[in-house]
């Protein structure tokens, strides 16, 4: 599953321009400059990239931190594999 | 009354990324034209089209930017970039941007309907909608800038890119505002809009031949020009490189036919444009023509010039830009502004390629194939659009 969490910080570095090596599992997003319209692109570079679907429920408003995105990331492809 | 200045350039054609490709092309008579790149183009009757060759977004975007531009906005952004690179501090709500387009999203909405109509995908992009909408370019131009005045889109088809010039010249004329990005944007070379214009049957199966006897009809391009419009006091106080002065407008519409143009109403359009710059016929050398090379426009736009400029006419040099760089559409306007600020500026006229034989419907000089040494005082760029909209746009060496 750690394959899992570093595509996520790859796609996260690649579609919101960021540095790859400041996606610390701690690291709140906006801290990143990671905004909620910048993460509606990574969603649909996730799905692509994993063949899964995440709705709306699935990214909860109180995910704040680069963690808690591959988690939920790990999660879904768990249950959607 | 304020005088308008034009004080920057920009422009992404099928002749190449730049202004300077795109002027040195019009005057060398090169073509745009090609076969179009399209996955299916051997399901297209006409398989010619004028494509912005070998883009690649990301040299002129940011990757943030990019996510929210479709190929039009694409097109409008690296203009503008062009055009500003002059501008000085145009940030602040004294700027306009004001930029048309005759579509809007076309490559957008067609990849949403390719990915879940015949791939079957369930999603389609998450930006489809901020991609597709019309006001992508003045939106993404203006939180570029910093600009906070009007800024708003312009939809009139062909006339698209002069009734976004026009617009921001009387704006500034009025002191509404001291600067203006404007112009036109145009990306709809997909299948679709191939098959679209293919079934109104008005493409030509090889080459635009505008003028000639043996026309066949319009090849479709694509592209942006942007320009820099500026209250002539401001550009000269800051020392700003004035390409001409912005000097006329006229609009009027046939309200007669959706499609076939009107002789009237591009003839009142021409002579309110001249009213407007108070330019007498006889003071205008170079007439930049809509020149679709469709059998109906040609000969009802020469009639038009004719009636508008009387026996000075005979006088007059008139040319389509659009048998190089295509129909550009929303964008066409502004192109072909750039073309006639070039032909004022260096004393070339650009010719009308694949011009093979005279109308005798169409009866005035122009400018067959290859450019003529003219020095210009003033000029006029003509846009007649479907829906018998049609714009003119006046304008005086400086």
């Amino acid at each position: 599953m750690t394959d899992v969490v570093d595509r996520v910080k790859d796609i996260l570095a690649e579609e919101c321009a960021v540095d790859r090596t400041a996606l610390l599992d701690d690291a709140k997003l906006e801290d990143v400059g990671i905004s909620s319209v910048d993460m509606v692109q990574v969603m649909f570079a996730i799905e692509e990239a994993f063949g899964i679907s995440i709705e709306q429920e699935d990214m909860s408003l109180d995910i704040e931190t680069v963690g808690e995105v591959t988690s939920a990331i790990q999660r879904l492809v768990a249950e959607q594999a | 009354m304020r005088r308008v200045a034009i004080t920057g350039l920009g422009c992404v054609s099928s002749l190449g990324h730049n202004v300077e490709s795109f002027l040195s092309g019009t005057r060398e008579g090169l073509s745009g034209v090609a076969k179009t790149t399209l996955p299916d183009a051997d399901q297209l009757t006409a398989q010619n089209v004028a494509e912005v060759k070998n883009w690649d977004a990301a040299a002129y975007i940011d990757r943030k930017t990019l996510n929210l531009s479709d190929r039009f906005s694409q097109f409008a952004l690296a203009a503008a970039d062009q055009a500003m690179t002059d501008a000085g501090d145009i940030s602040g709500d004294r700027t306009a941007v004001i930029v048309g387009t005759g579509v809007g999203g076309a490559v957008t909405i067609e990849e949403g309907y390719d990915r879940v109509w015949r791939k079957g995908q369930a999603k389609v992009n998450p930006f489809s909608i901020p991609k597709l909408m019309s006001n992508g370019p003045p939106s993404l131009i203006g939180l570029k800038y910093g600009v906070t005045g009007p800024a708003f889109a312009v939809s009139s088809a062909c006339s698209s890119s002069n009734h976004s010039i026009g617009t921001a010249f009387g704006m500034i004329r009025r002191g509404e505002i001291d600067v203006a990005i404007a112009g036109g944007a145009e990306s709809s070379i997909s299948f679709m809009g191939l098959k679209g214009w293919e079934a109104l049957r008005v493409i030509s199966p090889d080459v635009c031949r505008p003028f000639s006897k043996d026309r066949r009809g319009m090849i479709l391009g694509e592209g942006a020009g942007i320009v820099l419009l500026e209250d002539m006091d401001r550009a000269k106080a800051r020392g700003a490189t004035i390409y001409a002065e912005l000097a006329g407008f006229g609009m009027t519409s046939d309200a007669l036919d959706m499609i076939q143009p009107s002789m009237e109403g591009a003839a009142r359009a021409i002579r309110q444009a001249l009213n407007s710059a108070a330019l007498d016929p006889s003071d205008v050398g170079y007439v930049n023509a809509h020149g679709t090379g469709t059998p109906a426009n040609d000969p009802t736009e020469s009639k038009a010039i004719r009636a508008a400029f009387g026996t000075a006419a005979d006088n007059l040099l008139v040319s389509s830009t659009k048998a190089m760089h295509g129909h550009g559409l929303g964008a066409a306007g502004a192109m072909e502004l750039i073309a006639t600020i070039g032909a004022i500026s260096s004393g070339i006229v650009p010719p009308t390629i694949n011009f093979t034989e005279a109308d005798p419907e169409c009866d005035l000089d122009y400018v067959p194939n290859e450019a003529r040494d003219r020095q210009i005082g003033a000029a006029i760029s003509n846009s007649f659009a479907f829906g018998g909209l049609n714009a003119v746009l006046a304008i005086k060496s400086v």
